[in-house]
């Protein structure tokens, strides 16, 4: 018998959410999913009146997102959601998936591993009593939410950080934040996005170029550690590398790091690819393109 | 007949100097909810990319009930009110999920337009039949 799922959100798609290449960007994604979280959590006994009260936060450790279906302006989605398990390590393993609700087409699958934490955002903290009950008791096989395959196995090996690409530097402000100046995933990914901008720079590639050639790029696959908390006022950089590139997907990584102490606070593999904007669908990259990706990758090894 | 068009969350980013979410965002969030409660009748996405045609508000009342903290749960169920040949009236309930209490609703008036003349047009009839079957129960809102 399957765990029970719940429908944890539910919208609709606006222009100020599409990118460049026509479709809802990666960053909202995550913040939809993040809405979502908060749905189920609510469900544990974790509902908002009780999160700021008390000495606890919930704070994600892994994310796993996987970019299925674009969904463009004006489409409506919902999100379901359940709960896998609670590991030994005291994680809560959450399963969402978002669904174009006019076609039942899942345009995206989102694996989250959340902790409990004390309010430095970073000391673990057994779950409450009731809530741990709560999600023993609604955790279990997710029948209508399957896991999904490993990454590929394209994992880096850390290196010097100052011998990797410099692809963005800014800073965290606290709109960006939640209540207690910590940025959520969306924020993350935000400068992920920005990142690659950058990482296409080294590669040669003009977006402006890659839009008016009638190729577009999008991401399939994520694979997110949050290691600390990236909290308003933090000075940070990015540093990427290329990790593979194959006939269609090309596999990188971003490292983003506390500019000030090195620290690193966040990792992303990424698989990617290119796509024609025209019939949207995947297509082999360029022979070019896939040159300097050698080259980065070479450069990097 | 009410539908779910709405489910999430207030962020902070949403939330004013008063400390409650601005009422901006309440309408931002009726406006989400609309392409849902359209869809319900029959104007989905597909239909206002094809047909080129879909309802917009020219006036709505709000009833600002209560006020909503950055975090809150929120969920907005939707319907219509009166529909007509050119006309549709939608109502809107936005809820607090922890509490259950309503903190907001809202009714738009709109006319169908046309998005390539720029002028109303009349309702496709199909979508009107469905529209009058859903109807709200009168004292709804």
């Amino acid at each position: 018998m399957s765990a029970p799922t719940f429908v944890t959100g539910r919208g609709a798609i606006n222009p100020w959410e599409c990118d460049q290449w026509g479709h809802l960007n990666v960053q909202f994604y995550l913040a939809k999913a993040s809405d979502a979280q908060a749905h189920l959590a609510a469900r544990l006994g974790l509902m908002p009146s009780r999160l700021r009260s008390v000495a606890g936060s919930l704070m994600p450790a892994t994310d796993r997102a996987l970019f299925k279906r674009e969904l463009r302006a004006g489409d409506i989605y919902f999100i379901r959601s359940g709960i896998r398990a609670v590991s030994a390590d005291g994680t809560l393993e959450i399963a969402s998936r978002m669904v174009n609700q006019e076609t039942g087409i899942e345009s995206a699958a989102f694996e989250t591993r959340l902790r409990w934490v004390a309010r430095d955002r970073t000391t673990p903290l057994p779950w409450p009593d009731d809530v741990a009950a709560a999600a023993a008791a609604l955790a279990g096989e997710l029948v209508e939410l399957q896991p999904p395959p490993p990454m590929a196995q394209v994992l880096p090996v850390r290196q010097q950080m100052d011998r990797l690409l410099l692809t963005y530097r800014g800073s965290v402000e606290a709109w960006e934040c939640d209540a207690d100046g910590v940025a959520p995933p969306r924020a993350h990914i935000a400068r992920f996005n920005d990142a690659i901008t950058h990482l296409f720079r080294a590669m040669k590639i003009d977006r402006a170029e890659l839009f008016a050639s009638g190729l577009g790029s999008a991401a399939l696959d994520y694979d997110i550690s949050y290691h600390r908390p990236l909290r308003a006022g933090t000075a940070v950089e990015i540093r990427s590398a290329m990790l593979a590139v194959s006939d269609k997907v090309y596999h990188l990584v971003h490292y983003v790091l506390d500019s000030a102490s090195g620290e690193l606070i966040t990792t992303i593999v990424v698989a990617a690819l290119f796509f024609d904007l025209a019939a949207r669908k995947s297509v082999a990259i360029p022979p070019a393109v896939r040159a300097e990706a050698h080259r980065l990758i070479a450069e990097n090894s | 007949m009410l539908v779910e068009t709405y489910l999430g969350r207030v962020s902070p980013l949403e939330c004013d100097h008063l400390g409650h979410m601005n009422v901006q965002f309440y309408v931002a969030k009726v406006s989400d909810a609309a392409w849902h409660v359209m869809t319900s009748i029959g104007i989905t996405p597909v239909f206002i990319r094809q047909r080129r045609q879909a309802p917009a508000a020219v006036k709505q009342e709000i009833a600002y009930l209560k006020e909503v903290l950055a975090g809150d749960l929120l969920r907005m169920e939707s319907g219509v009110l009166e529909a007509s040949e050119r006309k549709i009236t939608f109502f809107h309930r936005l809820t607090k999920i922890e509490t259950g209490q309503v903190v907001m609703t809202s009714k738009v008036f709109t006319v169908n337009m046309d998005l390539d003349a720029r002028r109303s047009a009349p309702l496709d009839a199909a979508v009107l039949a469905c529209a009058q079957a859903r109807l709200l129960p009168e004292g709804t809102a």
